[in-house]
């Protein structure tokens, strides 16, 4: 039997090996790791195979001659090398950097919007984050780098107080981005829409060249080309209503867009009591209005225009005496145009134009009043200092050009010049900035900034460099430093013309890593305040401090089906010596931990998206500093922890028109657990009584019906709940 | 003993492989397509249909038959399914460009239409924030094309009913609609294909989805 068998297996191999022969071989990776799966074919045929699991393949072929094996692996490089029958061989394969992302040059920022590939939101989790009110400042705060600010406006980056955060629209500087300040009480952002912009990028420090004047961060925002088509959208709610229209035009070249919104807390008050009082609104009235159209093969121009009315009267008690109390009365009317116009002049060239202009008006009036809001006048300290009228009109303008030259291999050249005309002053810049793919796994950013200013006459170079270096196919290791350098504030500059402009250095080394709808991100920071403006004497540019911490992103929309969450995680450490601050203290808006997370599921059933958000920042350091500069008490306050609600409901109101209509209702409340805030305390004039910083109310509610006609924004929904 | 009688049968069928005539190998790839579920399989279908590409590059079939091959690979390993779907993208154009060039019938066209839209769908499905804005359209805009080129297709009955069942109701998804299209496609699915090498891959995804539509 055995022989018979043996037999017959030679005789088989035999009758094959008489027209056939065997090719054997092994396909590995660089490092000689198997490749499971690669095709191996001899060219010209049809014979071949693919590896096994040991990257092991064996084939017959009827081939005669000079034979010539080509293998292939999606991701690498195909190979053909030359074979004979019954040899074994083996192939290497190495990757293919044409099939790789490129590298993205990405330390101290985060990209959101809907164009970026990177993006880390979309303009839909920006209005969804609740408790934000639809704000994008507002949403960034729940990434690293950014306070838990509660008791004002503004983002407050690493360190840096709300007003070296910068915001910039297609480029050009949005100068005042917030209504006029409130005591206590954080105010609205005047172009607040996140649909109005496809790309958000938060720069948390490390900035390119091409932006300048934000001492610690820049919120750069860039507008939305045309509407995909015409539509129309009605809300209301107790506290805000808006209406608007965008046509499309029906070549579809051009579009235009007309919103307005009112929103006042006025009758809210009534039905929740604020402290403050609010005694006239907080009222905003905000008109927008947007052209865009196609000029020519490849140009985009486009107008956006925002004119917002704000006023406000509010009442507390005063805190050096409980038979006053402080009356505060604004009235801020604010216009703010943006044209920008982007073309491709060349094949390889881009050129983007633009212009702002900002026209604002702002009248304060403090008062001392009785019990009944009476107004009394007692001529001393420290009650003569809380009246009086003020009233201020700044204009701003700016004009911009920049130029790319996209060179082969994704790398491009940008340069580009702007103007900034401000109170009594010009501030001219000029960058360049060039993005380098030294290799495949390497890119550079280098950039150079030169900004003169008529006004303190004085010229100063901010370097800019950057660098992505890729670690494997989904992590890249970033670091980045830069010069950044802030003009004083108007009031300052008014008395004391030829302050030089602050100044900070940032060092940031950034892990990166991303895949598979996750991704992970931990920076660290070192940022030095050269020069800071201290008021404690004449106002002068010789302040100081530093800032260092490590910050942890974790975005995950895969491990726990239907569920999206994200978690920022700042260490911050930080000292400065600037404004009234008697020497190096850590500043009362900075926290050393700070902790955001945000959560969001969409239940399809019951067509509802369920929001949580929750943010904890470790107690804020805060300061009772003397008229006369003297450090007299300090302390630290207690924990701020706040979990806020919202639900958004989807429905059709009229599914049979011809336009059905979208319709959101939108359900919120902030502090939901009614925890008791305290952002840091206010003394009396002679330190004997503090008042603590809080909320207007322990929770805030908020409720509306919004109406879509045309554009269906619930599909944003769907993309992310597929 | 037994080893080498084991050896013998394992090396007996892709010493035979090498030896068929194409047109036969891809009869018996094409048969396998409609059993295989691992990735593995596919992927060594998607290799042999490559091969037999090369080896006859006047013919759509086979390239197509690769398209398919990665285009599932592409909804199996979400990992890197860009780059098996960017794959599978060239290799669908490339059958439509030889479709057009040897005037393919509208059926035919519609068959490489069908696999286009379903490619456009891996893309989607493997990261929806990132990419369904930008290719959940083409994968409707191809979609369209099909039924157009080929009312009757079943497989592209199948990925219109696929799409119906898996969008939520409030964005146009319709388990009802659905239902109907998986049982138009099975009835389509039931005439038995024009050869043994015409499309046919589907029947059996479709048998499933219609009883989770149930």
């Amino acid at each position: 039997m055995k022989t018979l068998c043996i037999f017959f297996l030679l005789a088989v191999t035999a009758s094959y090996n008489a027209f056939s022969q065997q090719i054997i071989g092994r396909v590995t990776d660089k490092s000689g790791r198997p490749l499971e799966g690669a095709g191996v074919a001899i060219i010209g045929t049809a014979d071949g195979a693919t590896s096994d699991s040991t990257g092991a393949f064996r084939f017959q072929t009827s081939a005669a001659g000079p034979l010539m094996l080509q293998v292939s692996y999606l991701g690498y490089k195909t190979r053909e090398v030359p074979v004979q029958a019954g040899v074994p061989v083996t192939v290497k394969l190495v990757t293919d950097p044409a099939t790789l992302a490129p590298v993205v040059v990405s330390a101290g920022s985060f990209t959101a919007g809907d164009k970026s590939k990177g993006a880390v939101m979309t303009a839909m989790d920006v209005v969804s984050v609740a408790g934000n009110g639809g704000d994008v400042a507002n949403a960034v705060r729940t990434l690293p780098g950014a306070q838990q600010i509660g008791e004002r406006e503004g983002l407050f980056v690493r360190g840096g107080t709300g007003l070296e955060t910068r915001q910039f629209i297609d480029g050009t500087l949005v100068p005042q981005p917030y209504f006029a300040a409130l005591p206590g009480l954080p105010q609205f952002n005047r172009i607040s829409s996140p649909f109005l912009f496809d790309g958000i990028v938060f720069s948390s420090g490390g900035y390119s060249a091409l932006y300048g004047q934000g001492l610690s961060g820049a919120l750069v925002l860039e507008t939305q080309d045309l509407p995909d088509k015409s539509s129309a959208v009605v809300g209301i709610s107790p506290m805000v209503a808006v209406a608007g229209v965008q046509r499309l035009a029906r070549n579809k070249r051009s579009s235009f867009s007309l919103n307005t919104r009112y929103m006042t807390w006025e009758y809210y008050a009534r039905l929740v009591p604020q402290n403050p009082e609010y005694a006239k609104g907080p009222a905003y009235a905000i008109t927008e209005a947007n052209l865009r159209a196609k000029t020519g093969k490849t140009g985009m121009l486009k107008v956006y225009a925002n004119f917002g009315y704000h006023h406000a009267g509010l009442y507390k008690n005063d805190v050096d005496s409980t038979a006053l109390r402080n009356g505060f009365m604004s009235e801020d009317r604010n216009l703010y145009v943006n044209i920008s116009h982007r073309s491709m002049p060349g094949k390889n060239w881009r050129l983007d134009l633009a212009a702002a202009f900002n026209h604002n008006t702002t009248d304060i009036r403090r008062t001392v009043t009785d019990a009944f809001k009476n107004p009394v006048h007692i001529p001393q300290a420290p009650y003569l200092y809380k009246e009086g009228d003020s009233s201020a009109t700044e204009t701003f303008a700016q004009a911009r050009a920049v130029i790319s030259r996209y060179f082969p291999g994704s790398q491009v050249l940008r340069a580009g010049g702007e103007v900034q005309l401000g109170w009594r002053d010009e501030l001219y810049a000029a960058f360049a900035e060039m993005e380098w793919k030294l290799a495949t796994s390497l890119a550079l950013r280098t950039g150079l900034r030169f900004e003169h200013s008529r006004l303190l006459r004085d010229a100063v170079l901010a370097p800019r460099i950057s660098l992505a270096y890729r670690l494997g196919s989904n992590s890249q290791l970033n670091a980045a430093y830069g010069v950044f350098y802030q003009k004083a504030e108007m009031p300052y500059l008014f008395t004391n013309p030829d302050l030089p402009q602050a100044k900070a250095t940032h060092y940031i080394l950034n892990y990166l890593r991303h895949g598979n709808n996750r991704l992970f991100r931990a920076e660290l920071f070192y940022k030095q305040y050269n020069r800071l403006l201290t008021t404690t004497g004449q106002p002068a540019m010789n302040g100081r401090g530093q800032a260092h911490g490590l910050e942890f992103f974790w975005r995950d929309k895969k491990s726990i089906p239907l569920l999206d969450y994200w978690v920022s995680y700042s260490y911050l450490h930080t000292k400065r010596e600037h404004l009234h601050y008697p020497g190096l203290l850590a500043p009362s808006y900075a926290a050393p931990h700070t902790l955001s997370i945000v959560a969001k599921r969409f239940f399809e059933p019951i067509r509802t998206s369920v929001n949580l958000s929750y943010a904890y920042a470790a107690g804020r350091p805060y300061y009772d500093i003397s008229a006369t500069g003297q450090l007299r008490d300090k302390g630290t306050t207690k924990a701020y922890s706040v979990l806020n609600l919202s639900l958004a409901h989807m429905l059709s109101l009229f599914p049979h028109w011809k336009e059905k209509d979208f319709t959101v209702i939108a359900l919120g409340v902030n502090n939901i657990l009614g925890t008791k805030q305290v952002f840091g305390y206010e003394y009396s004039y002679n330190g004997a009584n503090k008042a603590p910083l809080t909320l207007p109310a322990t929770r805030n509610f908020f409720i509306g019906i919004f109406m879509s006609l045309g554009i269906d924004r619930t599909a944003d929904y769907l993309n992310e709940n597929l | 003993m037994k080893k080498i009688i084991v050896f013998l049968m394992m090396a007996l069928p892709i010493a035979a492989s090498a030896q068929e005539p194409a047109a036969q190998q891809l009869a018996t790839a094409v048969s396998r397509l409609n059993t295989a579920h691992a990735t593995a399989e596919y992927q060594q279908l998607a290799n042999q249909f490559q091969r037999l590409a090369a080896a006859q590059p006047d013919q759509w079939l086979p390239v197509y038959y690769a398209a398919v091959a990665n285009m599932r690979i592409a909804f199996l390993n979400k990992e890197k399914a860009m780059l098996f779907s960017a794959q599978a993208e060239e290799q669908i154009k490339q059958a439509i460009s030889l479709l057009k060039k040897s005037g393919g019938s509208p059926k035919d066209e519609a068959e490489a239409y069908t696999v286009y839209s379903f490619i456009e769908r891996a893309r989607v499905e493997a990261d929806p924030m990132v990419n369904g804005r930008q290719y959940g359209p083409l994968a409707g805009q191809y979609l369209a094309q099909a039924r157009k080129l080929d009312p009757q297709n079943p497989r592209a009955l199948y990925l219109d009913g696929l799409i119906k069942f898996q969008t939520p109701a409030m964005w146009g998804g319709d388990k009802e609609k659905a239902k109907e299209l998986f049982t138009a496609a099975l009835q389509q699915f039931a005439t038995p294909p024009a050869s043994a090498v015409a499309p046919q891959w589907g029947q059996s995804d479709c048998k499933s989805m219609l009883e989770q539509a149930k």
